[in-house]
């Protein structure tokens, strides 16, 4: 069986039924076909589901943590990119059975050795560049562009406040044009597996999300809610044009890697840690040798271990544990104008298994809807009566900071697949790689942790 | 002397002596930078002063002219035995930066260092990589790419490995040893600080700026810093803000990706 699998990053179950009546291929779904949530994992950022969604694996099998980790050994920061990634892929696993893929902009998924082609995604330093050689020529000559733009450019992204008109504009055109050569690729080109990410839905959400939000607390209507609602309805007939490019044969299944929920405040989580007496500062900075535990910016704690890290404060094992303990119990009685923030506080051995457990951050700090840690993670100047907290953050919708996954599901729907038995369809990242591999009747390898999601094919997609 | 230092010594000096006894023709590759001079140190105290093969130096003629200085003077202060290896041809045909980071590195170190390898059978070579520049997991070893068993072992490499090293290994006959995998950015300096390697003056700050690490001129970009010496860089890796510890772009693909990301609200 042949498989299309259309990504769109972030695009939110609640914003298509808010807008169903407009969206007459999800409409389908819901009434033919398939429509469920996929479960992100933790936390729900793109790098981290995409490399879930590509490997069957948890973090802990895959090695990917975070947009940023903290380098084994070392204080330093480090960010995520394909080459980070210590897992097979599910187009690597495919050209090991002789299947052929199209990939286009998936993120974290760089150059790799398939038969068929690859342009990387988001994270790549490739991103965008066609592989092999061949296919970058027959995009030149059909569409006189040297590579795709999977993404908007960032001085549009780093102006979208004082320019947000030109945000729009970007980023219709660059999904318009994606969808006219991935469109291209799909008909000419010779696959088993199809997969395109578009980012658009992801890059809007973030910074437009409270024009759509009833729930959120500056809930505004204005034309930016009609762009939004617009962007949903071009990537309705997107995947309309899909699925009338293939033949009846081919499964095609849509799928977003998480959803979004609102963000109104964000509070640095170093400044927590220090009002409990484990981070240190020297001259206004943290000092990192002196800090008994730290975040890099996620809501990710990392404690300074003996043994571990350069100048280790916390011996392994009793102090450890004790340690984690007190930071968990502190936090979550910790308040910022009557409220705490923090929704749980998870070990991460709680939340991952396997053999880069030793690298992922010693605890998670997973927050209620509306909040979020600060990206940036030095300490805030106390200021009396908002201590601690900034109001109003570049973002007004988020999704991993570090939220909950079941208060950012995203979406998966098809209309070439039903369901064994009559149930709703919860279906975690990692379920999918060998969901698909299944329906193509290639052998999930062992070390794959997800479980193929039981779907049929559906033959008429009509009734 | 600082017992973490003197542990990471000893390892190095260990995996050195152990390099020199296993393999017939080996050789050091020397960028002039602060990692491949402090293991030129580490290799004069493993072998009593006088490092006992050919050191290599790859020159894309796109370096900096203070390395070249800092580089004959060291070479011979030290009496090495030296090897400067260029690529000639793709020089004149006019290769720069300008054709692509990726064409650039490749033709002219890539090929070099395989020619050079080539012509004088080298079976070894010794490659100043840290792990802490590379995967949370390092995949590299200490002797590498081949197993236990002496079989050539890639199947766990990175998927994009586009990296001089192992772009080569995947063909070439030799092995790489990695005598200081194990030391970090901060222990080389520390090191560099108490034995008093001398050290590249690019590394020092001028008009607000310095370079961490030198690569070819094009290709490196300077970052914010005002550390004028080696107790004011060693200070500021200890105290550098989080925020600012992967902002310090080691190339401009990664300076791009950064500002990409905040620009996003990742970072
Ligand atoms: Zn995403």
């Amino acid at each position: 069986m042949k498989i299309v699998v259309l990504g769109f990053d972030g695009a939110s179950p609640k914003l298509i039924d808010k807008w169903i009546n407009n969206l007459p291929t999800f409409k389908a779904f819901k009434e033919k076909g398939i429509f469920g949530y996929t479960i992100p994992p933790v936390p729900a950022q793109t790098p981290v589901a995409w490399t879930t969604f590509m490997t069957g694996k948890n973090p802990g099998n895959h090695g990917i943590f975070s947009f940023a980790m903290r380098k084994k050994g070392t204080y330093e920061r480090r960010i995520a990119t394909p080459k980070t990634l210590e897992a097979k892929t599910l187009f690597q696993i495919l050209n090991e059975s002789e299947k052929k893929v199209g990939v286009i902009n998936v993120p974290m998924c760089g150059i790799q050795k398939v038969q068929g082609f690859i342009a990387p995604g988001f994270l790549s330093k490739n991103e965008g560049v066609f592989f092999p050689e061949e296919i970058r020529e027959k995009i030149r000559l059909k569409f006189d562009v040297n590579k795709i733009l999977g993404d908007l450019k960032t001085e549009t992204l780093g102006r979208v406040k004082e320019d947000p008109d030109l945000f729009f504009e970007e980023v219709n055109h660059i999904t318009d044009e994606m969808a006219e050569i991935a469109l291209y690729l799909l008909q000419k080109e010779d696959w088993d597996l199809f997969m395109t990410v578009f980012m658009g839905t992801d890059r809007i959400q973030h910074f437009f999300w409270k024009y759509v939000d009833q729930t959120h607390s500056n809930y505004e209507k204005n034309k930016y809610s009609q762009l939004v609602r617009d962007f949903y309805i071009k990537m309705d007939k997107i995947t309309e044009s899909f699925l009338n490019s293939v033949d009846e044969d081919v499964i095609t299944i849509v799928v977003s890697d998480h959803g979004f929920c609102p963000v109104e405040k964000e509070v640095v989580v170093n400044n927590y840690l220090e009002e409990i007496g484990l981070v240190k500062t020297k001259n206004g900075k943290i000092d990192l040798e002196q800090s008994k535990a730290v975040s890099y910016g996620y809501g990710d704690v990392w404690l300074n271990v003996k043994g571990r890290e350069p100048f280790g404060l916390i011996k392994p094992g009793k102090q450890y544990e004790e340690v984690r303990k007190e930071i968990a119990d502190k936090l979550m009685l910790t308040k910022i104008n009557g409220q705490v923030p923090f929704k749980d506080i998870w070990k991460r051995e709680d939340i991952y298994t396997g053999k880069y457990l030793s690298v992922a951050p010693d605890l998670l700090i997973i927050f209620k809807k509306g909040w979020q840690a600060a990206r940036n993670p030095e300490i805030m100047e106390k200021n009396e009566l908002k201590r601690y907290v900034k109001k109003n953050p570049m973002w007004s919708g988020g999704h991993d900071g570090t939220h909950d996954p079941v208060d950012v599901l995203g979406v998966i729907c098809s209309l070439d697949l039903e369901l064994e038995e009559k149930k709703e369809i919860r279906i975690p990242l990692k379920d999918l790689a060998p969901t698909i591999l299944s329906l193509m009747d290639v052998a999930i390898p062992r070390d794959m942790e997800g479980e193929p999601f039981k779907l049929h094919f559906r033959k008429d997609r009509s009734t | 002397m600082d017992e973490h230092l003197q542990k990471l010594e000893e390892k190095s000096i260990f995996i050195l002596r152990e390099a020199k006894a296993e393999f017939k023709n080996l050789a050091i590759l020397w960028s002039t930078g602060k990692d491949s001079t402090a293991s030129l140190w580490l290799c004069r105290k493993a072998f009593f002063g006088k490092i006992p093969f050919p050191v290599v130096h790859m020159d894309t003629s796109y370096k900096f002219p203070e390395m070249y200085q800092f580089r004959d003077g060291i070479a011979k202060k030290w009496n090495l035995n030296l090897i400067v290896a260029k690529n000639e041809d793709a020089l004149k045909s006019g290769m720069s930066p300008k054709a692509g980071r990726f064409e650039c590195c490749t033709q002219l170190k890539t090929d070099v260092l395989k020619k050079v390898i080539e012509q004088q059978k080298f079976d070894a070579v010794i490659v100043s990589i840290r792990r802490d520049e590379h995967g949370i997991r390092g995949k590299e070893r200490y002797f590498s790419p081949r197993d236990k068993e002496f079989k050539w072992d890639y199947k766990d490499q990175p998927p994009e490995m586009w990296d001089l090293y192992s772009s080569i290994s995947k063909e070439a006959s030799h092995l790489r040893v990695h005598p200081i995998l194990h030391w970090t950015e901060l222990d080389t300096w520390m090191y560099v600080k108490q034995e008093g390697i001398p050290v590249n003056p690019l590394y020092f700050a001028k008009n607000g700026k310095r370079y961490r690490s030198l690569g070819c001129m094009p290709c490196t970009v300077p970052i914010k810093s005002n550390a004028k010496n080696i107790d004011e860089i060693v200070e500021e890796l200890k105290t550098t803000k989080i925020s600012e510890r992967s902002g310090r772009a080691q190339d401009k693909e990664e300076a791009y990706m950064m500002q990409k990301l905040r620009a996003l609200g990742y970072m």
